[in-house]
């Protein structure tokens, strides 16, 4: 159920287990999550991953036969991929997805979009995912900002691969932390007392200033406060010792990086993390690229896994996906160009697995250079993960009424 | 009464009528009124794409004035004026019949939405008129800082003394570097300089012949000492625009059969900075190896029955490099269906591989089996429809298109000047690229000396690049950076030279945030502060003494304050006087935890008195064992802050 607002998140809540008794025979259509209280639970953290670039349906390929004759040369069948069911399977990379899917904890979500006017540029449709909107100009706030203004902390949210408009605006944005390690090197320590009085010099000075306010200026003054002020909660936690080793690549260490936050989440009080992962605008070579890319991925996502249930984090946790699209069909460079609504995959501990829209059918394919039906956009599927997942306002983050999908029911 | 009647009637029409209308009946677009440099333009509204006035919000409408009515108007007013009025009235008078008449053209194809900004008032921010203020050493940073990768204490002074026209005029005037360009080849080929004592054997000479016979890591080092070290810092500054803001590329995608086309490609850009012509640089970009057949698949784009065309570069080609995917309006400006059809115009071009002198070199060439002939249909639906076949048909019909000068006026407006631009500005700078025909030298010439780029709410209103922090640090203070190092400093800021992670070139906002603050202050401590200072003197014949100290000490001013002063002076930073303090209390002290708190009053530190010593000895006090450890801390609080980092 998506609550309108906050008296009635706070209605059902108090009114404990009568209270979920009453929400399900008021919204059938949904199953109220078994532990109302644990959405309060401040253990909980949203994974977000980015395919930067417009991931290929070929992540999750459908067998189609309409689909398969429109890429002859870049798509999957049921032998030659991880097989799902009669009409979609993941691509053979995604081994660990697999194993997540067996174990009934993977949702695969079909033709997720961005809405009517997905746009098919890079940045356009990145800042529509980003900020939440479905019409680009003049926004400025990302919807992961808006997140994290409902949470306590100053240290809510983090994005591990620096700064972009999702974590933008907002009271309390998230911060944008690159490797976490390099906050605990000892280069950065010049000396420690020296190290200290440049810092407090430093903090003075800015606190002094009487610099005009300026985008740029107040832009480049904030994370310079920021960065002294996230590396003071996070040095102890840069070189943390897990329970299992991370491939060395871009992805093993971002999430590496990510599995060290979940353990210091609660002491934080951090409850989301977003990666992005880029190399998916595949437009010539498309098999080669995407299965590099998914190999990578597969090792990183397989290692996190493991850490989160030796850590006994499992349960914690929501890992999903998002790209800002997918991709047309295959072009005379055996790859893909700017598509719109694609798949989008939702994993945890306590997901409930399964495909919960359609894969792509010959009418979906039509003659059609892309796609161009969509089953629903990424502000429903996230704004479940908000409220039934984490227990926050998921309304004030999408600003506006989400249509709550019939389709979805992953948590 | 009828008297009365034409006294009213007189009275009615000495001003013009003032409509209320709906803000969205009103659009704006710009009109050149004279084509002599400084070329100048005017914004003006259009009421329903068919009448040209003035307009301004007020409440929730507009109010507009047509330009005919102003005109009836001034010629009431002039009937009656004085002698003395007469000649300021016939030059309003002028002006609007003027407007009036180009308005009509030009209103017809307005879609600006009107903004805030009344088009009958401009700020200094704004405007784009001569600016015939002040020029004196914080100005001539702000003109090198942002047209320039910095500049260094000698060309500040020269600037100074010779004034902003003059020292605009030698920017844009080229100076041949031989030996620079000698120095450059020799670490294109093995990335060592020849009298390097360290490159050992590993100094070798290429063989010109083999046009892949060089190193792609020695290029792209090569091209940031270029940036270091060049006479020509405006025409590097305006390279490295076109080879970021427009549209970017990488050596990564390159085999090593077609190494050579990085040359071509910066051979291609480096033309465009040094003429100016901006259509010729997408021209250049059509035909290029690396940017279109390469990194954006152009070599794989096949036409013909059958085929789907690859759409990467016919899409980037609009959207980064000519007409951007909305308008001011926030409308499209190309549908999917018109990024299909230049796709196909763009067709017909391969790569293949042959033995040239003995080496296996890979080269593209058009092949017209591969193209897909006949017409395209572009910009469907729009004034700007055009029937097209070659990839210059496409071209041209691009540059007819309005947003291509627009996109770039709002490139040139955020690089250069401040992100405060409205559409009136935008359309009015792009109405000076039209009429320059896309020469964007002249048109640089009139950003560099306007009003809007000195204004003082223009001033540190932007980010400076890492690539901008680096080169800024090594002008101001003369360090000597070893040529080796440029490219791993710049990797660890993430501004990898040819090496971006996608085609939209680095994004300064990413750059600038907190993740990187790390990774710059470990570059102040790893390539500046832990410097080996014998080893400066050595190899380089560096002395923070002589550089900073030296004159100020035998003017019997070797004070912390009066160093301070220099520095940031120097670095161009407008510090107060509690600012100025802090770093003086750096100069003076040193901070210790230990034996607190007991012995810290309570608290975790302590400062204990260390004075600054400028006295030139070399035993356990003075300049050497004291004051250069403290110039170093002075240089590194200096960079770290955020009026360091804006421009």
């Amino acid at each position: 159920m998506i609550m309108k607002s906050r008296r009635d998140f706070l209605k059902v809540m108090t009114a404990g287990t009568c209270g979920a008794l009453a929400h399900q025979i008021l919204n059938p259509g949904f199953a109220a999550y078994a532990d109302p209280l644990g959405a309060l639970n401040n253990n909980r953290v949203f994974v977000l991953i980015n395919f930067s670039g417009g991931v290929s349906y070929n992540i999750a390929p459908p067998y189609v036969g309409a689909y398969r004759d429109r890429n002859p040369t870049i798509s999957y069948g049921a032998g030659d991929s991880l097989y799902l069911n009669s009409t979609q399977g993941l691509h053979p990379s995604l081994t660990a997805l697999h194993s997540v899917w067996g174990e009934g904890k993977l949702a695969v979500l079909n033709l997720i979009g961005a809405g009517e006017d997905q746009s098919r540029s890079h940045d356009e449709a990145t800042k529509q995912w980003h900020t939440g909107r479905s019409i680009v100009s003049g926004v400025s706030e990302g919807w992961g900002a808006r997140l994290t203004s409902q949470l306590q902390s100053s240290l809510g949210g983090v994005s591990l691969s620096g700064s972009n408009d999702l974590i933008r605006g907002g009271t309390n944005p998230p911060r944008a932390v690159g490797n976490l390690s390099s906050l605990g090197e000892s280069p950065i320590f010049w000396s420690n007392d020296s190290t200290e009085f440049l810092k407090m010099t430093r903090t003075n000075i800015v606190q002094a200033s009487s610099h005009p306010s300026n985008p740029s200026y107040d832009y480049a003054k904030e994370s310079l406060l920021k960065f002294q002020a996230s590396a003071e909660l996070l040095r102890s936690y840069a070189n943390l010792s897990l329970p299992v080793t991370f491939p060395n690549t871009g992805l093993g260490n971002r999430l590496r990086d990510a599995a060290r936050l979940i353990v210091a989440g609660p002491t934080i009080g951090l409850r989301f993390i977003y990666v992005e992962f880029g190399g998916f605008d595949t437009h010539a070579g498309e098999r080669a690229a995407l299965t590099s890319r998914l190999n990578e991925y597969n090792g990183a996502m397989s290692s996190f896994i493991q850490c989160l249930k030796s850590l006994n984090r499992w349960n914690d946790i929501v890992i999903a996906g998002m790209s800002e699209f997918s991709r047309t069909m295959e072009n005379s460079s055996q790859g893909t160009d700017h598509g719109a609504a694609g798949p989008m995959f939702v994993l945890g501990g306590r997901v409930k697995g399964g495909q919960k829209t359609p894969a792509p059918t010959a009418t979906d394919v039509g003659n059609y250079q892309y796609i161009q039906n969509s089953h629903g956009t990424f502000a429903q599927v996230y704004a479940e993960v908000l409220s039934e997942f984490m227990g926050l306002n998921a309304q004030s983050v999408f600003n506006g009424d989400i249509v709550a999908s019939p389709y979805f029911d992953v948590i | 009464m009828r008297l009365a009647l034409v006294l009213l009637i007189l009275v009615q029409f000495s001003w013009a009528r003032e409509l209320k209308v709906r803000l969205n009946q009103v659009t704006l677009t710009a009109v050149t009124l004279s084509k002599k440099a400084p070329i100048s333009t005017r914004t003006i509204a259009c009421l329903k794409k068919r009448t040209a006035g003035d307009a301004r919000i007020k409440g929730s409408r507009a109010r507009f004035t047509s330009f005919k009515d102003q005109r009836i108007a001034l010629t009431a007013q002039l009937g009656r004026a004085s002698p003395k009025q007469r000649k300021s009235i016939q030059k309003k008078l002028s002006l609007a019949t003027k407007l009036e008449r180009l308005g009509k053209k030009a209103c017809k194809t307005a879609t600006a939405p009107l903004t805030d900004n009344p088009t009958n008032k401009k700020q200094e921010f704004h405007s784009l008129a001569r600016y015939k203020g002040t020029f004196g050493p914080i100005e001539a940073k702000i003109l090198y800082n942002r047209f320039g990768f910095g500049g260094t204490q000698s060309q500040i002074n020269d600037a100074v003394a010779s004034g902003l026209e003059a020292t605009v005029n030698k920017l844009l005037t080229p100076v041949s570097e031989p030996a620079l360009e000698n120095q450059i080849s020799d670490m294109t080929c093995d990335t060592w300089l020849i009298d390097d004592p360290d490159a050992g054997s590993s100094n070798r000479t290429c063989d010109p012949t083999l046009v892949n016979d060089f190193s792609t890591t020695g290029f792209r080092q090569g091209v940031i000492h270029r940036f270091v070290h060049s006479q020509n810092p405006f025409f590097q500054k305006f390279a490295f625009f076109l080879m970021d803001e427009r549209l970017a590329t990488s050596y990564r995608v390159l085999d090593s059969c077609e190494r050579h086309a990085l040359k071509s490609y910066l051979n291609i850009v480096y033309q465009a900075a040094y003429s100016g012509n901006y259509l010729q640089y997408m021209r250049g970009l059509n035909n290029d190896h690396l940017m279109h057949f390469k990194w954006l698949d152009g070599g794989t784009n096949r036409g013909g029955i059958g085929n789907s065309p690859n759409e990467n570069w016919a899409r980037e080609f609009w959207e980064l490099g000519t007409v951007g995917p909305t308008g001011l309006d926030g409308k499209p400006v190309y549908s999917d269906l018109d990024v299909a059809q230049a796709a196909l115009a763009f067709t017909g071009w391969d790569i293949t591989g042959q033995t040239i002198n003995g080496e296996w070199t890979c080269l593209a060439g058009f092949v017209p089996l591969l193209h897909t002939s006949g017409p395209k249909r572009v910009f469907a639906g729009t004034p700007y429809q055009a029937i097209v076949s070659s990839a210059e048909d496409l071209l041209q019909a691009t540059f007819r298109h309005p947003r291509t000068a627009e996109h770039l006026a709002e490139d040139i407006w955020k690089e250069f000047i401040n992100p405060f631009a409205t559409p009136a500005e935008i359309l009015e700078l792009a109405a000076i690229i039209r009429a320059h025909n896309y020469n964007l030298i002249p048109v640089m010439k009139q950003v560099m000396m306007s009003k809007a780029v000195f204004a003082q709410k223009s001033r540190g209103s932007l980010l400076k690049h890492p690539i901008e922090l680096f080169i800024g640090l090594v002008k101001t203070t003369g360090f000597p950076f070893y040529y080796r190092s440029y490219n791993s400093l710049l990797n660890r800021l993430e501004q990898k030279a040819f090496d971006p992670d996608t085609v939209f070139g680095w994004d300064v906002r990413y750059l600038a945030g907190e993740q990187l603050q790390v990774e710059w202050w470990k570059v102040i401590i790893d390539y500046f502060i832990n410097r080996d200072i014998e080893e400066l003197f050595e190899e380089y014949n560096f002395s923070y003494y002589d550089r900073f100290i030296r004159t100020l000490y035998n003017q019997g001013q070797g004070t912390s304050e009066s160093v301070i002063q220099r520095v940031t002076q120097e670095f161009g930073l407008e510090l107060n006087a509690a600012q100025l303090g802090q770093l003086n209390q750096l100069m003076n002290y040193y901070l210790t935890t230990s034996g607190c708190p007991s012995q810290c009053g309570g608290l975790s530190y302590r400062l204990v008195r260390d004075q600054f010593d400028s006295h030139p000895e070399s035993d356990e006090s003075g300049f050497e064992w004291n004051g250069q450890r403290k110039i170093r801390s002075l240089i590194a609080a200096i960079t770290e802050l955020p009026e360091y980092r804006v421009k």
